[in-house]
């Protein structure tokens, strides 16, 4: 279904687009829909979602696997945890978890002074946010508790053991809590089939319910005439004279090509798109390119139940509260959601080992009661800091590109909002009648780097992503965010694709 | 731990299921693959041997296999020696060196740590002694000739990480702790699961083999 025609290297296309997650794949539908020559080069492969597994060891092949070095006070872990590749992004293995942004996050510095606002409203995403949900459709409650007028398209999927542990353990504290909304569908649409609540979503979804880009824009690009290159890994840019762009240099099959267009779109990732703007020395007049990297605190908080969980089973993390989201005793900026988690059994054991930090009898004692563990996970805001960073190593990576190198340390606020958020989520797990609950302190999702701003001084690109210095670059991923907000990423991620996508046609 | 050259027995149940429309044909060949694999004797392809005593020794005491597999277990270290020859995880902690260089100087040097202190080589220590080293190790208390304590501890939890995540793979594990993750569907049918929440189990589902 997704077979290309290929542009001859010769040509020039209109736009080159580098990546087919949830930045890329969005635009690339939206500018070849507008009758422009587009390709998509991707550094992953093309996989057949039939050929997905639930084995959590070869599962990875859908992870970007290269090497990436992790400093800071706060060392992150890549790979399986923060980053995918191949044709369809991080959304391959994302866990379509599609809560909307907060409207008050965007405006976080005005609220608080602290953090930064970003430099349009909550009102004028919304559009595109809507257009987004429709577009590759999610599922969500009739009536969502902190937004009774939002509609969705699609019933929630059945709730499995966490959701609705932590539906009880809420109930009974009086936190609201709902199905939260999901780029699943529970009914068959065209081709795409209704979630069967296999529990692999980030093992790779085999019959197109999640709502990844691979089963949606992707396809849609493709209808229109873009090409999907993958297994090709840029590492060069090309300028003229005047500066402007002229065609990316990438690997494929061990050899390098050239990529003639008329304007390149990064959409990479905040840790790829960085990279490679500090390894070609583009578009960072301001200084900016690679700093304020951010994480969600993702705090992670499991107990043992005393019924069978099977925490394989279902759509992963289902139950969702937004009520944390400005909460009344917070000694933070900002705010966080929670919810529910089942987990594959290695993913969950390496969270034991790591985080937990147990070994000997008492692990393998543990890892027994997997069949009865539940868990629950926060995402919360997360404020920009100068010195959390990307920067290049000193080490050699693919194509020669240095490994980048990423310093992430929580501050004050990060510290506080963890240590709440981990409190509740223990009143909660305690009032659902968890035992042995233990906590977990995890960062998730990579944003940041190439932040969007008015100011050429201090931002990367303009407020629809457009480079402030090359008028023909555009960055169109996680690293335009200036601040992180507490949502799930890629549905705004999605929609500023869009919205991205109506200013490079429009000009 | 016994080292038979006969990988843990899966029960005939199990193996059923493994045979079964609920697992795709490619989930089926991984999961009889590495059942199949008889790693003992293995000889280190990545690791010195004298490293690689020192990791047979450690993982016994990082994770004891007995309240799972009883008499049987899955040779952990080899499975970490293969480990270290492919691409990774994609990402490694800055302060340590790339994985095969990080697990060759943290093993030699927690032996170096063991004759200086105990007169005699770690995987010759007892017990008691064993657990003292491994606390200091996962406290960031033991350093060594060419990595400091908080390298040695970040060492640790990368070698916990791959003693699970061999182990929780294993389809005998998977076996005896009633665990169905791969039986989520199958080619002809993708049959997903249909009953579940708190206390529900459906008819076909494995139960544990060892009490929780
Ligand atoms: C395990 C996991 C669970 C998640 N769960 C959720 C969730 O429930 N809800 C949610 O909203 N978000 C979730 N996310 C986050 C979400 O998937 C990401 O934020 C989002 O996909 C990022 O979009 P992006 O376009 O910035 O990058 P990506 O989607 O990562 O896409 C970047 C693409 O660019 C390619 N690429 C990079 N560099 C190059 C290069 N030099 N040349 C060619 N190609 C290149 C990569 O191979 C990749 O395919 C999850 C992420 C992970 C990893
Ligand atoms: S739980 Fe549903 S959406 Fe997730 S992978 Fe399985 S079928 Fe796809």
């Amino acid at each position: 279904m997704m077979q290309s025609r290929r542009f001859s290297d010769q040509e020039t296309v209109d736009a080159v687009i580098v990546g087919t997650g949830a930045g890329g794949a969005p635009l690339l539908a939206e500018l070849a829909a507008r009758g422009m020559s587009v390709v998509a080069l991707e550094a992953g492969p093309r996989f057949d979602p039939r050929m997905h597994t639930p084995d959590e060891a070869t599962a990875s092949e859908i992870y970007w696997l290269e090497e990436r070095l992790s400093g800071g006070e706060n060392p992150m872990a890549f790979g399986g945890n923060n980053s995918g590749t191949g044709v369809g992004g991080s959304m391959l293995h994302f866990g379509a978890f599609m809560p909307r942004i907060d409207p008050r996050d965007m405006s976080l510095h005005t609220e608080t002074g602290k953090g930064r606002d970003w430099p349009f409203s909550y009102d004028s995403l919304l559009p595109w946010i809507e257009r987004v949900e429709r577009e590759i459709g999610v599922s969500g409650p009739d009536s969502y508790p902190w937004d009774p007028d939002r509609r969705y398209a699609y019933p929630p999927p059945q709730r499995n053991a966490a959701a609705q542990a932590m539906a009880r353990g809420c109930d009974a504290l009086g936190i609201r809590n709902a199905d939260g909304p999901t780029a699943l569908i529970t009914r068959d649409w065209g081709a795409r089939k209704a979630c069967v609540g296999c529990g692999a979503c980030h093992q790779g979804c085999r019959n197109g319910a999640k709502s990844s880009t691979d089963v949606t824009y992707l396809p849609q690009a493709v209808a229109h005439g873009a090409e999907i290159r993958p297994n090709c890994f840029v590492h060069g840019i090309e300028r003229d004279h005047s500066g402007r762009i002229t065609g990316v240099i990438y690997r494929e099959n061990g050899e390098d090509r050239r990529q003639r267009c008329a304007r390149l779109i990064l959409a990479g990732g905040a840790v790829e798109t960085a990279r490679l703007l500090l390894h070609t020395g583009l578009a960072n007049r301001s200084g900016q390119v690679g700093r304020n990297y951010m994480a969600h605190i993702s705090t992670q908080v499991w107990g043992r139940f005393d019924r069978i969980t099977r925490p394989n089973k279902g759509y992963p993390s289902l139950t969702i509260t937004e009520d944390m989201m400005r909460p009344d005793d917070a000694d933070f900026a900002g705010g966080y959601l929670i919810q529910s988690l089942g987990m594959m059994p290695s993913t969950w054991a390496t969270g034991v080992a790591r985080g937990r930090g147990l070994w000997g009898e008492t692990l393998t004692r543990h890892l027994r009661d997997y069949n009865y563990m539940a868990g629950l996970g926060a995402h919360g805001d997360c404020l920009p800091h100068e010195d959390n960073r990307v920067t290049l190593s000193d080490e050699p990576g693919r194509a020669g590109m240095p490994k980048p190198l990423i310093a992430f340390s929580y501050g004050p606020n990060e510290k506080a909002m963890h240590a709440h958020a981990e409190r509740t989520m223990r009143r909660i797990w305690q009032a659902a009648g968890a035992t042995d609950i233990w906590s977990m302190d995890r960062a998730a999702h990579m944003i940041g780097t190439c932040r969007m701003g008015t100011d050429p001084d201090d931002s990367v690109v303009d407020p629809y992503g457009r480079s402030h210095d090359i008028d023909n670059l555009w960055i169109c991923d996680h690293s335009v965010f200036p601040s992180a907000t507490a949502a799930n990423p890629a549905l705004a991620i999605m929609a500023l694709s869009l919205r991205t996508a109506e200013a490079i046609g429009g000009r | 731990m016994s080292q038979t050259s006969l990988p843990p027995r899966i029960a005939p149940d199990y193996l059923a299921l493994l045979d079964s429309d609920r697992i795709s044909g490619r989930t089926r060949q991984i999961m009889e693959e590495r059942a199949q694999t008889n790693d003992a004797p293995y000889h280190p392809q990545h690791l010195t041997r004298s490293a690689y005593d020192v990791l047979v020794a450690l993982t016994e005491c990082v994770l004891p296999q007995e309240a799972i597999l009883g008499d049987e277990a899955i040779n952990l270290p080899a499975r970490i020696d293969t480990r270290l020859g492919t691409a990774g995880d994609g990402w490694r902690f800055a302060a340590l060196p790339p994985d095969r260089e990080a697990y060759e100087r943290a093993l030699t040097g927690l032996d170096g740590v063991s004759d200086a202190r105990y007169g005699t080589a770690f995987c010759r220590l007892d017990p008691t002694d064993r657990e003292t080293l491994v606390q200091a190790l996962a406290e960031g208390a033991l350093g060594t000739e060419t990595l400091d304590g908080d390298q040695m501890r970040a060492w640790f939890a990368d070698l916990r990480a791959d003693c699970v995540q061999s182990f929780m793979s294993h389809p005998a594990v998977q076996a005896r702790l009633g665990i169905d993750a791969v039986f989520n569907g199958g080619d002809a049918i993708f049959q997903g699961f249909s009953a579940m929440g708190e206390g529900v189990s459906e008819a076909w589902e494995p139960e544990p083999e060892v009490a929780p």
